[in-house]
């Protein structure tokens, strides 16, 4: 590509020094570079080598003649463009004119040459060129700006789909929230819908200490649940935000482990599910006892609402410089396909009829290993359970949560 | 009536039974198909079907077909909190309840059943 600021190259070919010098004195100027060639040959090659805005060319040359050299221009690619002014001293009665302009000249110079009209016809070509390679330069310059508009575009149309994806995401995500909150609140207004009826009715038998505890203890579930709910909701936007942060300090994780399957009887025993504990002693490390907590109770009661009934194994292990806690159910499984879903925001194992919260529970687990310089992994099979496997080291170091 | 509430959420589950006990009606309950098909199987007669749409292994909507094979009689009324859209499924007329239940309305359907029945 020409640059608009490069210097112009016009072309003098004669087989005479003198002449050569003459015509570059009369078109030297301070923008223009003047080439010379004394013979066909030698312009020729100039000509292969650099864009010219003109060639002055002599007619009456020996070996090759101004017209041969015009013809032989006329017939490449290159050069075929490059306007041609012959030059010649013989009298204008011999009709050079005319085959001059019949090899593709522009014009026709009789010598002795008028000064003026040599520089007035070189400045016409001088400046037709210089609008040539500006039309060029802008010919080029459209071309990459479409280009250009052409990738924009089309980041803004993946963009927008991702927007629109997310979108929808929040949606469904709204609306699966109003249904996990409407349940248990449901309940609670039952409950408290009933009791009115039965005061109503001065039935007075239906509070007795025992129902009035049974009472409570379901309030104080359903509100539980609510609170879990919001909870998770806050820790999913902390995280987004960067601000979840983990609090470390020594704890004993086989305490805890036995702690959280004793917390979770009665609920396994409700799905009619059974733990059986492998806990090695004395697993003591530096953690955030109360998120590890909440990793474990995490995947425990998952196990429990996708175990069939069928009991499920805890494990807890050193093995080198980490604990190694496994959680295997015998449940419904996922297929490899949810696998790769399951911890992200938002997922949740599709295609089944339980009712499973808002899935961020494993969300939430893997961004809390991964504070902890941890990490969560699954393997499973359709039909046949799953294990969940939480790699802790034994002593963590990165204490705040990652986006994405 | 005798009623069958299945239902997987055990405290839904106990006030319902509390509520409809309170209207002089004889409850059982299951927390999952399977259990409320053996229920049906054996010669107790259950007037009335109550069942969420969602639950573990086999569905409301299921349920709701096989119980009628078992017992043609039997009256069907669904609770879910998604939408009535699951009925249209069905070959037979059933009563819908929307979760969350309002007690009024909820009573009210009940009602119906044990109209139809006397």
């Amino acid at each position: 590509m020409r640059d608009s600021n490069e210097k112009i190259k016009l072309l003098i070919v004669d087989d005479l020094p003198e002449n050569l010098r003459a015509l570059d004195a009369v078109l030297r100027a301070p923008d223009r570079v003047i080439m010379q060639a004394s013979s066909g040959v030698d312009a020729l090659e100039l000509l292969l080598t650099h864009d010219f805005a003109l060639a002055m060319v002599d007619v009456e040359m020996p070996e090759m003649d101004g017209f041969q050299l015009a013809e032989l221009m006329r017939g490449t690619e290159k050069t075929k463009h490059v306007p041609i002014v012959f030059v010649t001293a013989a009298g204008m009665e011999l009709n050079y004119a005319f085959k001059g302009y019949g090899a593709g000249a522009v014009d026709v110079l009789y010598k002795p040459l008028d000064i003026n009209a040599v520089q007035s016809k070189a400045n016409v070509f001088v400046e037709l060129f210089r609008h040539r390679v500006a039309f060029e330069h802008q010919v080029k310059a459209l071309e990459e700006s479409r280009r250009e508009q052409e990738f924009l575009l089309r980041q803004l149309r993946s963009t927008q789909q991702e927007l629109q994806h997310s979108l929808n995401m929040r949606e469904e995500f709204m609306s699966l929230v109003a249904h996990e909150m409407r349940t248990p609140l449901n309940t609670l207004f039952l409950d408290v819908q009933v009791r009115l009826a039965q005061l109503a009715k001065n039935n007075l038998s239906a509070f007795t200490p025992d129902n009035l505890h049974k009472m409570l203890a379901r309030g104080e579930r359903q509100l539980k649940s609510i609170i879990r709910l919001i909870e998770d909701m806050m820790d999913v936007s902390r995280i987004k935000n960067g601000k979840l942060s983990i609090q470390p300090g020594d704890a004993n994780l086989s305490v805890l482990v036995r702690q959280i399957a004793e917390d979770l009887t009665p609920l396994a025993k409700e799905a009619s599910i059974e733990f059986t504990l492998e806990v090695e002693a004395e697993v003591i490390g530096f953690w955030d006892a109360f998120r590890i907590e909440q990793i474990i109770i995490n995947l425990m009661t998952n196990a429990i609402r996708y175990g069939k009934g069928k009991p499920v194994h805890v494990s807890l292990k050193r093995e080198g410089e980490s604990a190694i806690i496994q959680v295997t159910d015998h449940g419904i499984g996922i297929s490899e396909h949810e696998q790769k879903n399951i911890f992200e925001a938002f997922e949740r194992a599709s295609g089944n009829e339980v009712r499973a919260g808002l899935g961020l529970g494993l969300y939430i687990s893997r961004k809390l290993a991964e504070a902890h310089g941890g990490q969560i992994t699954v393997s499973s099979q359709k039909a046949l359970g799953s294990t969940f496997t939480l790699r802790l080291p034994l002593s963590c170091v990165t204490n705040i949560i990652n986006q994405s | 009536m005798h009623i069958l509430i299945v239902e997987d959420d055990l405290d839904t589950r106990e006030i319902l039974s509390e509520l409809l006990q309170m209207q002089g009606h004889v409850i059982v309950t299951a927390s999952e198909a399977q259990h409320a098909l053996d229920i049906l199987r054996q010669p107790s007669a259950i007037d009335l079907l109550i069942t969420d749409v969602s639950l573990p292994g086999m569905s409301g909507i299921e349920l709701a077909k096989m119980s009628k094979a078992i017992q043609p009689s039997i009256g069907i009324m669904v609770c879910s909190g998604y939408g009535e859209q699951h009925c249209e499924a069905l070959p037979f007329p059933v009563e819908w309840s929307q979760k969350p239940l309002e007690m009024d309305a909820f009573l009210a359907a009940i009602e119906r059943f044990s109209g139809t029945r006397q």
